[in-house]
């Protein structure tokens, strides 16, 4: 790997602050689990200065995710140069007073997985959501990478209705990557994140939408740094972006939100 | 019958590669019983030269990445392993795209 990772790190561009715009702290269903000094590790080890941090699919995350929740917001406190908390709910259960103490608690922007939760994005409980977090100008990032099976047209009119809405699209919806930036571009406040995609989607989304559009991320612990940076570079590198594009996507683009 | 060097010959057989590499890595996700049989089909589609003295460079990186990544995946580090078979399998991606612009 060591011949890849040196590729990777002359291919970013000098003075660049990498920011991961997707990882996760906690514990997930299915074994894994991240603290925040195990994040700090990797981000030190890769160079990356800032990530946005949510829970995983917690075991122990009861009806309304606080404690998971609560889990996120220490490792904010303990590194808050570091990290950006995002909050987590189950749009199925009574979200209203979770999403109320989050915003009081000075969370910085919404997680949603339609696949863990099971919906839809146009379940009518989501569609309220995304408009409470359109209201409370927060952005969200959805799940919108493997097992998704709807992307598009179920979100499109969310967008179309609340223009403000900042949104993350993450994993690019790869399983409809092209018909998504055709829908999305005219909506500048979507930006494609990037995280465990393959190379080959994100060339085809980096042939396809403005660079200014799409943000790095890694989705530690199922992706890790080096492979994840890898993919991206390697297929902004075969899409022709310019270096200030290749800025836009590791730092620039996620850091107008999040100065 | 055509050269060896062709570009479609050449295609034909990094898609097989390809091909192998994806049973691989699902089977890694799903923690199939039959992954280190899978593992050892992509590494015989890896063995020997290629059609083209052009991608040997690239065959030779997959074939170290995916030993690294069976060595990481017997260890028990699936983490180190999947980054080790991603970057194989968007490295061999982005090689056929470049190839299929030549």
């Amino acid at each position: 790997m060591e011949p890849i990772w040196s590729w990777v790190r002359e291919k970013i561009p000098a003075g660049v602050e990498v920011f991961d715009a997707h990882a996760h702290i906690g514990v997930d269903v299915d074994g894994r689990t991240v603290t925040a000094d195990e994040m700090r590790a990797l981000m030190e080890a890769a160079d990356v200065k800032r990530s946005i941090v949510f829970p995983l699919n917690d075991p122990n995350a009861r009806d309304d995710y606080s404690g998971p929740n609560e889990v996120v917001w220490n490792a904010y406190e303990q590194f808050p140069s570091s990290f950006v908390p995002f909050f987590r709910v189950n749009p199925h259960l009574d979200y209203d007073v979770e999403f109320a103490r989050c915003i009081e608690r000075g969370f910085m922007g919404l997680k949603l997985h339609p696949v863990s939760q099971q919906f839809e994005l146009d379940d009518p409980k989501v569609v309220r959501l995304l408009g409470m977090a359109a209201e409370a100008d927060l952005p969200v990032l959805v799940h919108a990478g493997f097992a998704m099976q709807r992307i598009v047209e179920p979100l499109l009119p969310t967008v179309e209705a609340h223009p403000g809405l900042r949104l993350i699209l993450g994993h690019s919806a790869m399983v409809e990557v092209l018909q998504a930036t055709r829908a999305f571009a005219g909506h500048p406040n979507v930006l494609f994140e990037t995280s465990v995609v393959q190379a080959k989607d994100l060339y085809e989304l980096c042939r396809s939408i403005d660079a200014s559009r799409i943000c790095f991320g890694s989705d530690i612990p199922y992706g890790d740094l080096p492979s994840t940076l890898h993919a991206i570079l390697a297929a902004a590198d075969a899409a022709g972006v310019p270096e200030e594009g290749i800025r836009g996507i590791l730092s620039g683009n996620i850091r107008r939100w999040f100065p | 019958m055509k050269g060896g060097g062709d570009a479609a010959l050449r295609t034909a057989h990094l898609i097989r590669v390809d091909s192998y590499m994806d049973f691989a890595i699902l089977s890694m996700w799903t923690s199939n019983p039959r992954v280190d049989i899978m593992l050892g089909m992509l590494e015989a589609s890896l063995r020997g030269e290629g059609p083209s003295a052009g991608d040997e460079d690239l065959l030779e990186r997959l074939r170290a990445l995916v030993r690294e990544g069976r060595g990481f995946l017997a260890e028990g580090d699936f983490y180190s392993a999947m980054g080790r078979m991603r970057t194989a399998h968007d490295l061999l991606s982005i090689h056929l795209i470049r190839l299929s612009d030549e």
